[in-house]
């Protein structure tokens, strides 16, 4: 056995080290169920806007005190991430709501983002079946 | 007691007890490839998205694009989350269960090509009320190929409301 134990914790090991852990600070939420969700690119740099259980929303983890807000801030991550040299197309906007809350809200989201030229974004959701 | 006995026929000398030993090196082995096979390969709950394609802020006011009402399939998702279909054949509104609106939706697609459906939730209604259409439609259209959707995101303006009529 104590080769075993002992190839695990090596095992262990390499795998806390190399694992890449969530942003702790980031929005938790309980995304909608879809099916036809589509996979989310790895190589891109995501701004993105959350709806947490109480209707807050945030920009990049940044909460959003006044209407408006969000288009100037989401112009902001966007204008960052071009300065950081990520080409235009790399840089999506995601919406990450959680599933209880008002629809008014994301309207009122999706219609800052229109008045920020983002015409384009995903809605973040759960895969409904097939985890693997 | 009797599983540990060496069947007379096994060994010269019967009756004599062995201790049993099975060797799990190399099932612990093979477990363990397996083990990192599977650690390298998953991915741990990833999330997905459905994307959204908004018009132009103004564009609206800009070009105002008349639409047969023939060619409109409106779907309506009220404050307590109830859906109804507005259509040419259901002009006040049929309420209708999800499982009906995908098929539906399919269907009128597949009739008319050139149909646009128009997602219109109360802004009281959940959040996951509007992902369930949105779902139910992005699964009909996988099969129909018609991407035509429009979300409502103001309140309609009468006149836009009222499509050019005889279509």
């Amino acid at each position: 056995m104590t080769t075993m134990v002992d190839v695990i914790i090596l095992l262990l090991i390499f795998f806390f080290m190399t694992a890449t852990f969530k942003q702790p600070d980031e929005i938790e939420v309980t995304l909608p169920h879809a099916a036809a969700g589509v996979k989310i690119p790895k190589d891109v740099d995501i701004v993105s806007v959350s709806v947490d259980a109480e209707g807050v929303v945030y920009v990049n983890n940044a909460p959003i005190e006044r209407q408006g807000e969000v288009t100037e801030r989401v112009k902001e991550a966007r204008i960052e991430a071009l300065n950081n040299g990520v080409p235009l197309d790399k840089i999506i906007t995601n919406v990450r709501a959680e599933e209880d809350v008002e629809y008014g809200i994301l309207l009122s989201v999706m219609k800052e983002l229109q008045a920020a030229n983002i015409l384009v974004f995903n809605l973040e959701v759960q895969k409904e079946e097939g985890a693997w | 007691m009797a599983g540990a006995d060496v069947p007379a026929s096994g060994g010269g000398k019967g009756g004599r007890r062995v201790s049993i030993y099975i060797d799990m090196t190399p099932m612990v082995d093979v477990i363990i490839l397996l083990l990192i096979f599977f650690f390298m390969t998953s991915q741990f709950k990833e999330p997905a998205a459905v994307e959204v394609k908004l018009p132009k802020l103004g564009a609206a006011e800009e070009k105002f694009i008349k639409v047969k009402e023939s060619n409109v399939l409106t779907v309506k998702v009220d404050d307590a989350g109830t859906i109804s279909i507005v259509d040419i054949y259901n002009r006040d509104g049929t309420e209708v269960t999800l499982e009906k609106l995908g098929e539906y939706i399919g269907q009128r697609q597949q009739d008319n090509e050139e149909l646009i459906t128009i997602i219109d939730v109360s802004p009281q209604a959940k959040y996951s009320d509007m992902i369930d259409v949105l779902d139910e439609f992005k699964m009909a259209s996988e099969q129909t190929g018609n991407k035509r959707i429009s979300l409502q995101l103001e309140e309609v303006p009468e006149t836009a409301a009222t499509a050019e009529a005889g279509g």
